[in-house]
Order: C-alpha cells, then sequence, then structure tokens
C-alpha cells in the first residue's frame, strides 16, 4: 500500500488579479521508502504541492481533492491532528533557511523542538539530542554549534541544520522544499550528501527542486511539473537517458552539458492558462490539436506523459 | 561583558557632562547666583548674602566649587530648601518612595497587559472580537490620562465612595494604602498599556508574515505554541525600547495622576518647586531624574543583548557600506536611496491628486457662486474639520495599509487649503475686464475658466502643490514610523520605524536612523525654499495692464 497518496488534488488563490490556478488535477502515489523528485521551473506549483499536503497555505487558498497519508485524509484532519503529524510523521525542509530560523533563538533550541513539543522531552534532553544530530550532520564542533545563533551560520550551515531537525523524530515523509537553493555549487554537494545519506532513515523523501543533478543523484522516480500538471512521470534513470515529454526534453537541452539551448517563451500566467495543452506556445513539436484539446496522461511502457505526440490511437 | 563594560562607561560620561552642565547653568545664568542656588523663597539682609556667599563658598574659585559640587553630590547632599524648609536629600527619598510605589506597579502591570493584549490583538487580527478590543484601546490611547483619571474620581470616589478621593493613606496601614492607591494605578496602567498595546499590536502583524513562523507550524507547533514560544521573543523587542523611553515619561505621566489625586510625589514636588521658584529642589530632582534614565536605559540595553543576539553582532558604516548595514546585512545608503522613491512617490502623488481637486472646487465655486459656492465651500469646512491622522490611523487598522490606499486618502484630504486660496484668488480676478470681454465673446463658463481663469490663478497654486506635497511626506513618515504604512515599500519613515523596532536608539546605532530622518528633513525643507521662490515671483507684475494685479 503506499504511503502517500494524492488524489486530483487543485489548489486555487484568490487574489485581486484573478484566480490563480496554481496546482490543477495533480495526482500521484509514493509508496514506501521511495525518494520522488519533482521537478520543475519556478512558479509552477511543486512547493504549492509541498505545502498542501502539511496544510499550510494561507488564507486565500482553496484546496479541493484528496491526500491520503497512511489511511487519514490530510485534507480533512482538524488542525490538531495536523499539528501531531506535522514535524513528527510528516517533516518538511524550507527553500530559505535562514529565514526560515527564528533570529532570536539558538541552533540547538531550535533543532532541539521537536523533541520538546512532540515528545515532551526536557530542554536540556532536547539539546544534547539536538547535538548528536547536529553531530551526525557533520557539524564540527557540536557542542558549540547548539548555542550559535542563524546570523552567525552561513547559509549551508542553517540549511544543514534544518535537515537535522526534519529527520530529527524519523518521520515517515519528508519533503524537502528546494533543499539547494541560493547555494553555491559545493555546498550543494555537501547538502546533497547529506540529504543521500540520511534519507535512508526514513520511509519516503519528497524531493522538489528544480536542481536536475540533485533529482538524477538521489531519487528513484521523477516527476515533471509544467504550469500546475504533471507533464511526465518516468523512473529517473529512463527520465534522463530518454525524456519523453517535449517539456522535460527541453529542460535537458537548458543544462550546460547538453548544449544550454534554452526553452523559448515564457512561463504562463496562472491565472489564464493557454487553452488546450498548457506548453503548446512553446512547444517545438505542437500540432493542430495541442491548442485545442487537453492531453490527458497516456501510459507509455511503465511511464505517464501528458503530450498527444504519444497517443496510442 | 566587554561590550556592556563600554556601554557603561559611555552612559558614565553621559552622567558627567549632565551634571557638569547643572553645575554651570545657575552660575553662568543672569542674576544673583544666590537666589540661583537657594531659590527665590530664600530672603535676608544683606549682611546675611555676604555670609551664606562665602558659606557656599561663591567667592572663591569655580574649580573649587566645582569639586565642592562633585563631593556634595557623591553623599547625596543637594543643598537645603527654603521652601520645603527642609534638606532637599530628604525631600527627594520621601517623595520618591510613594512615587515609586505608584509607578513601579503600573508600569510593569501596564507593560504585562499591553504587551499579552497587543500580542493576541496582532495575531488574531480579524472578526468582531478583534475590533471591538482595537477600538476600546483606541479609545483608552486617544484620551487624555487626566481625563480619564477624573472620570473615575468621579464614578468611583464621589459617586460610589469605594476607593477614597485624595491622598496615599489616612492610617498607614497595607491595606489602606492599597485602597487608595488603587485608582491610581489603574489609570496610570490603563495608560501604560495602551501606549503598549500597540506598539506590540504592530510589531506581531509584522512578525507573522515570516517565514520562521511557517516553519514553526511545519514543525508541528500549534498556533499558541507558535505566538508564544517563537513570535513573541521577536516581536517584544520594540517594549524594551519603550519601557525605557517611558520611565522619563512616567514623571510628567504621574503628575496628572499626582495632582488629581492629590498624592505628595515626585510629580508635585517638581509642580510645587517650579510655581516656587526653589532652585535646589529643581536641580536635585533633575539629577535624580538624569540618574534613573540612564539606569533604566542601561538596563534595558543589557536586556535587548539578552533578548536579541544580532545587536551583538557589528553593523557600523565602513568603506563598503558608507552607512553601514542593518541587522540582517542590508546596505543602509542603497535602502536611502531605494527609499527616496516612496516618499517622493507618496509626497507627489497626494500633491498632484489634492492640487486637482483644489484647484477645481476652487475654481468652481469662485467662479459660479451662488449656490455652486455654498455647496463647495461647505463641502470644504467639513473635510477640512476631519483629523487628519486618526482617520488613516483608523483605516490603516481595519484595512490593510498600502501604499496606494494612503496616497488617495492624503489626497482627499489635503486639498481644502488650495481649494480655499484658488476660490479667493478667483473671486478677485473674476472681475477684471479680460474676464468680462470673455463673457462678452461669448466664450463657455468651461471655457473662461479652463481658458482665462486658470492661468491667473496659477501662480497661487504652485506653493500650494508643494506644501502639500512636503505635508503629505511628512504624514507618509509618520505613518511609517507609527507602523502603519505599506510595509511592503521601504519608505524613509519605515526606516526610522525599523530602527526603533530593532533597537537602532537604545543601542546607539546612529547610522540606522539619523540618515533617513535629516533625508525627510532636508527634502522637505527644500521643498519649501522652491515653494518661498514661487511665492516671491507671484509678486511681480510681469502681465502688466493697469489694473492687473494678481495678488494684493
Amino acid at each position: 500500500m503506499s504511503l502517500l497518496q494524492i488524489e486530483d488534488l487543485q489548489v486555487s488563490f484568490e487574489t485581486r488579479g484573478g484566480t490563480v490556478r496554481a496546482v490543477d488535477h495533480f495526482s500521484l502515489s509514493m509508496p514506501e521508502e521511495e525518494t520522488l523528485a519533482l521537478i520543475g521551473e519556478t512558479g509552477c506549483g511543486k512547493s504549492v504541492v509541498a505545502n498542501s499536503i502539511l496544510r499550510l497555505l494561507p488564507d486565500n487558498a482553496r484546496i479541493d481533492g484528496a491526500i491520503d497519508f497512511d489511511g487519514r485524509n490530510l485534507l480533512t484532519c482538524n488542525e490538531s491532528m495536523m499539528s501531531s503529524i506535522r514535524g513528527q510523521e510528516i517533516a518538511i525542509i524550507f527553500q530559505n533557511p535562514s529565514l526560515s530560523l527564528n533570529p532570536v533563538y539558538s541552533i540547538g533550541h531550535q533543532v532541539g523542538e521537536p523533541f520538546r513539543f512532540h515528545r515532551h522531552f526536557s530542554w536540556s534532553s532536547a539539546l544534547s539530542e539536538a547535538q548528536i544530530l547536529l553531530e551526525r550532520m557533520g557539524f564540527e564542533r557540536p557542542a558549540s554549534a547548539i548555542r550559535m545563533y542563524p546570523f552567525q551560520f552561513s547559509g549551508g550551515m542553517n540549511q544543514r541544520a534544518l535537515i537535522a531537525t526534519a529527520f530529527a523524530l524519523k518521520p515517515r515523509l519528508v519533503l524537502a522544499d528546494e533543499p539547494t537553493r541560493g547555494l553555491d555549487r559545493e555546498l550543494a554537494d555537501d547538502i546533497v550528501r547529506q540529504l543521500d545519506m540520511v534519507k535512508d532513515r526514513v520511509s519516503s523523501l519528497l524531493l522538489i527542486t528544480h536542481d536536475l543533478r540533485l533529482a538524477r543523484r538521489i531519487s528513484k522516480r521523477t516527476t515533471v511539473m509544467y504550469a500546475g500538471q504533471i507533464v511526465e512521470l518516468s523512473p529517473t534513470s529512463l527520465f534522463f537517458e530518454n525524456p519523453l515529454h517535449p517539456y522535460a526534453r527541453g529542460l535537458l537541452g537548458s543544462l550546460p552539458e547538453n548544449g544550454f539551448r534554452p526553452i523559448p517563451g515564457f512561463s504562463p500566467s496562472m491565472i489564464h492558462p493557454p487553452t488546450g495543452c498548457r506548453f503548446h506556445p512553446r512547444c517545438s513539436s505542437v500540432m493542430k490539436r495541442c491548442s485545442s484539446e487537453r492531453p490527458p496522461l497516456f501510459d507509455v511502457r511503465g511511464r505517464q506523459v501528458r503530450c498527444f505526440l504519444f497517443d496510442p490511437s | 561583558m566587554h561590550v556592556s563594560g563600554r556601554k557603561g562607561a559611555r552612559y558614565l560620561i553621559a552622567i558627567f557632562f549632565i551634571f557638569t552642565m547643572n553645575f554651570f547653568i545657575p552660575r553662568a545664568m543672569p542674576g544673583d547666583p544666590v537666589s540661583n542656588l537657594l531659590g527665590e523663597d530664600f530672603v535676608s539682609g544683606k549682611e546675611t548674602l555676604e555670609q551664606i556667599r562665602t558659606e557656599l563658598g561663591l567667592n572663591r574659585p569655580l574649580i573649587f566649587q566645582y569639586v565642592e559640587y562633585w563631593k556634595g553630590i557623591l553623599s547625596f547632599n543637594f543643598g537645603y530648601s527654603y521652601h520645603f524648609r527642609t534638606r532637599v536629600s530628604a525631600l527627594l527619598i520621601a517623595r520618591l518612595k510613594w512615587t515609586f510605589l505608584l509607578v513601579a506597579p503600573s508600569l510593569l502591570l501596564g507593560t504585562l497587559v499591553g504587551t499579552l493584549a497587543g500580542a493576541g490583538a496582532g495575531w488574531w487580527d480579524e472578526g468582531f472580537r478583534a475590533y471591538l478590543v482595537l477600538f476600546c484601546f483606541l479609545f483608552l490611547y486617544c484620551a487624555p490620562p487626566f481625563f480619564v483619571s477624573l472620570l473615575f474620581l468621579y464614578l468611583f470616589s464621589f459617586r460610589w465612595g469605594i476607593f477614597p478621593l485624595k491622598g496615599f493613606y489616612s492610617t498607614g496601614q497595607v491595606g489602606d494604602i492599597l485602597r487608595h492607591l488603587f485608582l491610581p494605578i489603574l489609570v496610570m496602567t490603563i495608560f501604560s498599556a495602551s501606549r503598549n498595546f500597540f506598539v506590540m499590536r504592530g510589531s506581531v502583524l509584522q512578525e507573522k508574515g515570516k517565514w520562521y513562523v511557517l516553519y514553526a507550524r511545519a514543525k508541528g507547533l500549534s498556533g499558541n505554541q507558535v505566538l508564544f514560544r517563537q513570535v513573541l521573543k521577536n516581536a517584544s523587542l520594540p517594549i524594551i525600547t519603550l519601557f525605557a523611553l517611558d520611565f522619563g515619561f512616567i514623571f510628567s505621566g504621574a503628575l496628572f495622576v499626582e495632582i488629581i489625586f492629590s498624592l505628595n510625589g515626585m510629580g508635585t514636588l517638581i509642580y510645587e518647586a517650579v510655581l516656587a521658584r526653589d532652585y535646589p529642589v529643581l536641580q536635585g530632582s533633575f539629577l535624580l531624574i538624569t540618574l534613573m534614565m540612564v539606569l533604566a536605559n542601561y538596563g534595558s540595553d543589557l536586556c535587548y543583548r539578552f533578548l536579541d543576539p544580532r545587536v551583538r553582532q557589528d553593523t557600523s558604516p565602513t568603506l563598503k557600506h558608507l552607512l553601514g548595514t542593518n541587522d540582517i546585512g542590508n546596505d543602509i545608503f542603497s535602502e536611502l536611496i531605494h527609499g527616496s522613491r516612496v516618499s517622493l512617490l507618496v509626497g507627489l502623488l497626494t500633491g498632484i491628486l489634492s492640487t486637482v481637486l483644489g484647484v477645481i472646487v476652487g475654481l468652481v465655486s469662485g467662479f459660479k457662486g451662488g449656490l455652486a459656492d455654498e455647496v463647495l465651500m461647505g463641502m470644504t469646512d467639513m473635510v477640512l474639520m476631519i483629523p487628519r491622522i486618526p482617520l488613516i490611523i483608523v483605516l490603516a487598522a481595519f484595512v490593510k495599509p498600502g501604499f496606494w490606499l494612503i496616497a488617495a486618502v492624503m489626497g482627499m484630504l489635503w486639498w481644502t487649503s488650495t481649494a480655499r486660496v484658488v476660490r479667493s484668488q478667483t473671486l478677485q480676478v473674476k472681475t477684471m475686464h479680460f474676464i468680462q470681454s470673455a463673457r462678452c465673446l461669448g466664450f463657455s463658463t468651461v471655457h473662461i475658466i479652463f481658458s482665462d481663469l486658470l492661468p491667473s490663478v496659477f501662480l497661487v497654486v504652485i506653493p500650494e502643490f508643494f506644501l502639500s506635497v512636503a505635508s503629505a511626506m511628512i504624514s507618509e513618515a509618520s505613518l511609517s514610523f507609527l507602523g502603519l504604512g505599506d510595509p511592503s515599500m521601504k519608505s524613509w519613515g519605515m526606516m526610522i520605524n525599523f530602527a526603533f523596532r530593532k533597537g537602532g536608539f537604545l543601542n546607539g546605532m546612529w547610522w540606522w536612523y539619523l540618515p533617513p530622518g535629516l533625508c525627510i528633513t532636508f527634502f522637505v525643507m527644500s521643498i519649501l525654499f522652491l515653494s518661498f521662490s514661487f511665492e516671491e515671483r507671484q509678486f511681480l507684475p510681469e502681465i502688466g495692464g493697469e489694473d492687473v494685479t494678481l495678488a494684493d
């Protein structure tokens, strides 16, 4: 049985400019002990998916569908139930570590908080747990690190503290929202190593990123999102060898090692998305029906693609 | 502890300078230093005067007097009050005791109540209950403390007789003193709570949108836990600044309460000493208050250092960052330049909107006269009576403060003086020959207003325009300082608000607040200079013609 089952998730935001349809008919299933990468460009709705799972969306958001986690529908849980799930069964690593940490509390305090609030440890034993976690995350002097404050740490160190916090209570699912964003390549590699190391200790990891190298390195399956929809879902090794969807091909083609060819055009408006296939205005293999019909997800030898090129009929 | 030692030294130097000033002022002031030092109640013959002069050492060298002065202060000897017929030090101790008994509990209680209520109001900022609480505190904040005191005195003491009318005690027992102090402490608590309420509410509203709040929820903290375990500590930092400032404020605030409840504390002492020109008492109180202010500042400084780890880092100006950086490392100089856009834009938008409105209203009412004049000028008078800043404060409390809203509301309120000036100018111009000839040529009213009248009143409009730009810029800065500005636009006022909230004033980080403050001041000054130059040009009769004098 799968650990996380997202059925037909739709998220929209009411704004003054109109209704932003951030996530559209999103369905995904994650079994236990899997690392799944969710990739796509900025603004395609990746982070919204993560925040919907934890029900951390702002008040102007409208969520429909079902998110089934271990037999419970998260969208109908009450707030106190959600609080006990957050941090304990599902943990998240946010994308801007230095802003996510509270500036006036020490690192040890913040890493130890899950022990304090979920397991009701005393502060001193929560702190010693934090110290053990930081040591495992490669901090050289964990005893002094727990007394430091976020502003005294580099972005990479703060990110490692967030990762340590996320894995603190051995949650069954960890959502990593752009864990390498804003870090230079060396630091990013460092973070990837750490993630790689700790991910076996939890059941499943949902890695949200636009860093394709990272996705390739640690994920088993890769999902590509474009304008709020899943456009391709493939095993990672197959995906990087032979991407099916034109957008996915474009993404790989824009990597420096593959010739640095950018995808023409801009990301579409999420208030008035293009009709038919949402990618058709930028697509190089566009057909007549693409602008009027909406492509469903087609099954292609165990992979899923939202493109008429793979229409069996 | 190295830094707090350096801070301590700085405060000691400040005390030294203030005390030295206190020594020189009575000796340098016009008049006889004897009466400057002893008070005007002291009257005596010429011989005793000479004797006193020798006693006080006034005919010895100044440096000797100065040493004696310090000896006196260090032995807590502030001289003798001829008005109260007692030693000043004894008087001060007796009065200070009571003021402390009144002020310390009310300040602590007020800070506690105001902080918690403000935090709650900021955290749950929507719904009927939130607005009700906000409205109650707004009322208390706006009501003058002496009015509230009188009201309470009337209701509780005079009408219902629950509490005694005056004094600190009648029998001297603990219960008796408590009964006497209840009302004054209540008033002072309300007073202090309402101030803290607004600072705290604004602060929590600002903190609420930050990432760490979302992250704390993601870690599984419940709503209350996020507020009390995460947000409160961040948001209460400005309260410490306020607490130190309030300490000096106590004496003036307590003065009203002491007078109304006939309490013999420091406030009434200073009040009586001023009336009686009792200089020794005034000097003694001055020194004592200085000392307490410095101690309060030093204390809150240490508190701040304890609560906020960030102020321990160095943000002072360097060659790379000309005006230093703020607590998260943003360059102040860049912020200053960026902030000019917001201030300027608000000023210009308000200026243009109010000028256009004012000119149209003034021209039409001046030219048409009659019913149109009645209605338009009646409207102007009504708008003139709306208190501007309070209205915007109320609006901002209910609507999300936005940049365009502020500019629009200010524009809608600022046009009245322009309208009046334009109207009176129109009344003068409309009797002139060129207007009459235009009428005779059969031009329409609209044509006459825009082609003939408008150019002639234009010169008086320009200074009005500049004045409203200047006034809008100052108002925007004040609103931002109160935390009611647009939080997404970092204007100059917002920068000062930031410096206040992050303890820049307490910690001597002048580069946080001086540059934006001076920029506003100089900018408004230069706008006013521009306006003056236009006003001067207006009197030059360049248009010519025998009876064309545009302003007289």
